[in-house]
């Protein structure tokens, strides 16, 4: 060993020789001579240094397709990332990707970490990172989740999230041969896959899928069967949504009761003899109520109400939405029925029926207004925002980033400046994302009031963040 | 010269003012904004009656702002820049700089002019030389007494065994680096701190460690036998144990007036201080400069050259055998970086650093500029190949290396790498004449 007795090396080359001979000259003891031997060692070492050849070398990127974004924009979005302005960052992606436009190679390793730990945002990520960025992503074992096998192979081969996105697409373009390859692979599947999978057929989901659907009720998992009895019990047509139209059929019959001995009026009775079949209760209708005061045949009809076609109601009592709306507004138990006609109309997307509902004297189930188209959100202005802003702006809070009109802006501002605490900072933020510069001088009225009350400077601070934020919008829009 | 985003953010003093700055960066809050090839000016309304007048220096980058912010530079000043470089149109490109600002301009001048001129013209001061001397010749004794306690404490510790080292990395060195401090070796005390420094966890510490323990002792060997060497290799050495050079003494040499390349600028912070390093480029000289900035906690660096730019300076070197620390003497214009000429492949470069070391085998880094280098991963770590394929380790964290292959696509490129025994760390590179810093 090197500075002991123990080891002497047999053949020195001449440098070491030399230099051996030098230090033993000076040396004041074997430590003395261990130190500056090894010093030599690591400069003699390093003065001759053999570099090891690598010949390993990347293959060169694909070409990029699309138009990068300018380096000013680019420089814009490593702030929003830097910083952590999440809003802005959304609002900047959703620009970006309408505009078709991928970052600058410099923030790749940024972006695709960001697409790893936040998967909402993953597919518009990998679209904006480009050629590049899968190319790279191949390469990193942190980023490899996000690099798409070809198109092809993805059922066979991609993560589950990719497969569920894959599948998720050929639905929507094609939905018998999204069908098909359900009926080939469903089996191959764990339970839980299986029901997830089954759940994705709901959009476009039609009569041809019925058949299949039917074979899966004998799946020997309780989770799949429920998930297939979801699917049929909203689909018109089918066997189990025809069980439903029966017994409401025969449950809820239309009368007619003398009002004040002069006038007739139209009303729903229900027929509380009658039971639904015993397979609903196997598709999830529930026995028993457990509300308090409400008797069970209410309860059955109220669950029946959720799941019948809207053309229900012409096909069997001649009756328009609006008067089935009325008549059930007209029930005792209309606490009850009404909001299940709200779930009908929204598992069946039905605006007519949303309207109704919304235009009715006792407004049920706001959240109607999310299947509304916005010009018709903004139709409910008058009414909603004030007894219910909060909700109101949630509802207007749409991805596509649609201009508020100025004269909604501001009756929400007259009342959210009475109540400030109404809704989140966040949500101001957002709602600023949403309005056109022309609110920039109505901001700017309430920044520029004295008042010293508490609430009146949360709200002064609100509006100047929202002003920021206008004011950024637009930088983003000059940009992209 | 129009500075990008991200060299604005380089001038900012922290996070906070970066966020700030940006928020002022929009048109409304600006009531008057201009820009003249000398200056940027204008004023920001705040929270106040009046706006706050704001005006930067774009010849030798400096601010000046009447708000009271005691940061410098202070939001405005940032909001200003970045605004032009978000918006450049909304300003209004005029031929005369506004009275006040040309005041400003004037006086700055004025005052760098007569600083020059202090610093060269300084007269020295009078000092008791009898009791300078008593307190060199007091210093000498110190130091010597304690590299001698140094000495032996190097010796106990190869003699113990280095094995039980990673076991008490934090508190192995402490007693003796106190002592250094107390011997008026600061310079030791800092490399002994470093030692603990190293990662102990990693398999192959050992080699490392004992290069820095052997050089310490070769340095104590070195300070016993300076009469027998160079003056030039004599201040070297006592630079290496804590002696320092003050700047105004070496502000009175000559410096070197050339086009420098600013390539790095880092921060590090270590024991309430930090460190700036700003790595320059002679394009006319060849030579590279070191500016060293210290900071005590509490105080911000004021920063004022910008990563990628270059200026048109002239520098002074410290005196060394392979002088590479210097300081700014003064400044007079900013301009586009070039890529500068390069080594052709690592080994001129090992060449140079056998060269280097054979003058002065203390060094641990050494800069330099090579063409046609690519990156590598290789099993999860990166290389720095050249265009024989030779290949040195990098030291830069893992991201920097993904971000190196993500602009340079795996094509050559043109590097400014600091070699270290270890291997090297990435500081800037170009591709396609453009610039990009690892920071």
């Amino acid at each position: 060993m090197l500075g002991t007795n123990q080891y002497v090396p047999a053949a020195l080359p001449p440098l070491a020789q030399e230099m051996a001979q030098a230090i033993a000259a000076t040396a004041e003891d074997k430590e003395d001579a261990f130190l500056k031997l090894s010093f030599g060692y690591f400069l003699a070492e390093e003065a001759g240094k053999q570099l090891p050849e690598l010949t390993l070398q990347h293959d060169a990127p694909p070409a990029e397709t699309v138009e990068m974004l300018s380096p000013e924009a680019n420089a814009l979005l490593r702030q929003f990332i830097l910083h952590k302005e999440e809003l802005l960052l959304d609002y900047f992606l959703f620009r970006c990707q309408r505009a078709q436009r991928i970052v600058r190679p410099e923030l790749l390793p940024e972006i695709l970490s960001m697409a790893v730990e936040k998967k909402a945002r993953r597919e518009v990520l990998l679209q904006m990172s480009g050629n590049r960025g899968q190319w790279l992503a191949q390469m990193n074992p942190a980023w490899q989740i996000l690099h798409t096998p070809e198109e092809e192979n993805l059922w066979e081969t991609g993560t589950w999230e990719q497969r569920k996105a894959f599948f998720r697409k050929l639905r929507a373009d094609a939905p018998a041969e999204a069908l098909a390859l359900l009926q080939a692979n469903l089996h191959e599947e764990g339970a839980n896959a299986r029901a997830e999978l089954l759940a994705l057929l709901l959009p476009n989901l039609s009569l041809a899928d019925e058949p299949f659907l039917e074979t899966q009720l004998s799946d020997k998992s309780q989770k799949v069967r429920q998930e297939v009895y979801k699917l049929l019990l909203q689909l018109p047509g089918s066997r189990v949504n025809q069980l439903v139209q029966a017994y409401l059929k025969e449950a809820v019959q239309l009368k007619e009761e003398r009002v004040m001995l002069l006038a007739k009026k139209k009303v729903f009775a229900i027929n509380a003899d009658v039971t639904p079949p015993d397979e609903l209760f196997a598709a999830g209708f529930e026995k028993t109520s457990s509300q308090k005061n409400v008797d069970d045949a209410d309860y059955w009809v109220a669950q029946a109400l959720e799941f019948v076609p809207p053309i229900f109601w012409q096909q069997t009592y001649g009756l328009t939405l609006p008067e089935v709306v009325q008549l059930w507004g007209n029930h005792a138990g209309k606490h009850l029925f009404l909001p299940a006609l709200a779930q009908n109309a929204l598992r069946f997307q039905n605006t007519e029926l949303a309207h109704a509902l919304l235009t009715g004297k006792e407004v049920r189930g706001i959240d109607l207004l999310t299947i509304l188209s916005l010009p018709e959100r903004f139709s409910y202005a008058s009414k909603l925002a004030e007894g219910q802003s909060g909700f109101y702006l949630q509802t207007l809070l749409a991805e596509e980033y649609t201009i508020i009109p100025p004269e909604i802006n501001q009756q929400l501002l007259r009342h959210f400046v009475k109540n400030p605490y109404t809704i989140t900072q966040q949500v101001y933020h957002r709602w600023a994302l949403q309005m056109n510069p022309d609110m920039l001088p109505v901001l700017q009225e309430y920044i520029n009031q004295e008042s010293e009350e508490y609430q009146m400077r949360f709200f002064r601070n609100v509006c100047t963040e929202m002003t920021r934020m206008l004011h950024t919008k637009e930088q983003i829009n000059a940009l992209l | 010269m129009p500075l990008t985003e991200d060299q604005i953010t380089q001038l900012a003093p922290d996070a906070a003012s970066v966020k700030a700055g940006q928020q002022l960066a929009t048109n409304s809050k600006w009531v008057t904004k201009a820009i003249h090839e000398k200056a940027m000016w204008g004023d920001c309304q705040g929270s106040g009656k009046n706006p706050y007048r704001t005006v930067v220096d774009l010849q030798n980058m400096a601010f000046k702002c009447s708000c009271p912010s005691r940061k410098f530079p202070c939001k405005h000043g940032l909001g200003l820049l970045y605004l032009h470089a978000r918006t450049p149109s909304v300003f209004e490109a005029t031929q005369d700089v506004a009275t006040d600002v040309q005041e400003w301009l004037t006086k700055r001048a004025g005052k760098a002019e007569a600083k020059e001129e202090k610093e060269t013209m300084a007269a020295p001061k009078k000092l008791d030389t009898k009791a300078q001397e008593r307190r060199s010749e007091e210093r000498e004794k110190k130091v010597a007494a304690g590299l001698e306690e140094l000495r032996m404490w190097l010796k106990d510790l190869v003699r113990n065994g280095i094995h039980q080292v990673p076991s008490v990395s934090q508190s192995f060195h402490r007693p003796i680096t106190a002592r250094m401090v107390d011997a008026q070796a600061p310079a030791i005390a800092n490399s002994l701190n470093r030692l603990s420094q190293l990662p102990f966890h990693q398999e192959g510490w050992q080699k490392p460690f004992l290069r820095k323990l052997s050089s310490l002792y070769l340095l104590t060997e070195a300070f016993k036998n300076s009469e027998n060497v160079s003056p030039l290799l004599q201040t070297e050495i006592r630079t290496l144990i804590g002696w320092n050079t003050g700047k105004e003494q070496v502000l009175q040499q000559e410096g070197l007036q050339d086009t420098w390349l600013v390539l790095s600028r880092e921060l590090e912070e270590e024991d309430r201080l930090t460190t700036e390093r700003i790595w320059l480029f002679g394009l006319k000289s060849q030579r590279f400069a070191l500016l060293l900035n210290f900071y005590p906690l509490g105080q911000m660096p004021q920063f004022s050259i910008v990563v990628g730019s270059a200026i048109s300076a002239e520098v002074v070197f410290y005196s060394a055998v392979f002088s590479l620390r210097a300081l700014l003497k003064n400044q007079h214009g900013m301009g586009v970086s070039e890529v500068p000429i390069a080594e052709p492949n690592f080994k001129v470069v090992l060449q140079k650093v056998a060269e280097a070391l054979s003058v002065q085998p203390f060094m641990e880094q050494i800069p330099f500029l090579v063409e046609q280098v690519r990156v590598v991963h290789q099993k999860g770590v990166w290389y720095l190949v050249d265009k024989e394929n030779l290949s040195l380790r990098l030291l830069n964290p893992e991201v920097d290396g993904w971000r190196t292959l993500a602009t340079t696509g795996s094509a050559p490129f043109t590097a400014f790498l600091v070699y270290e025994p270890q291997g090297v760390t990435l500081h800037a590179y170009w591709i396609s004449q453009q610039f990009y810093a690892l920071a």
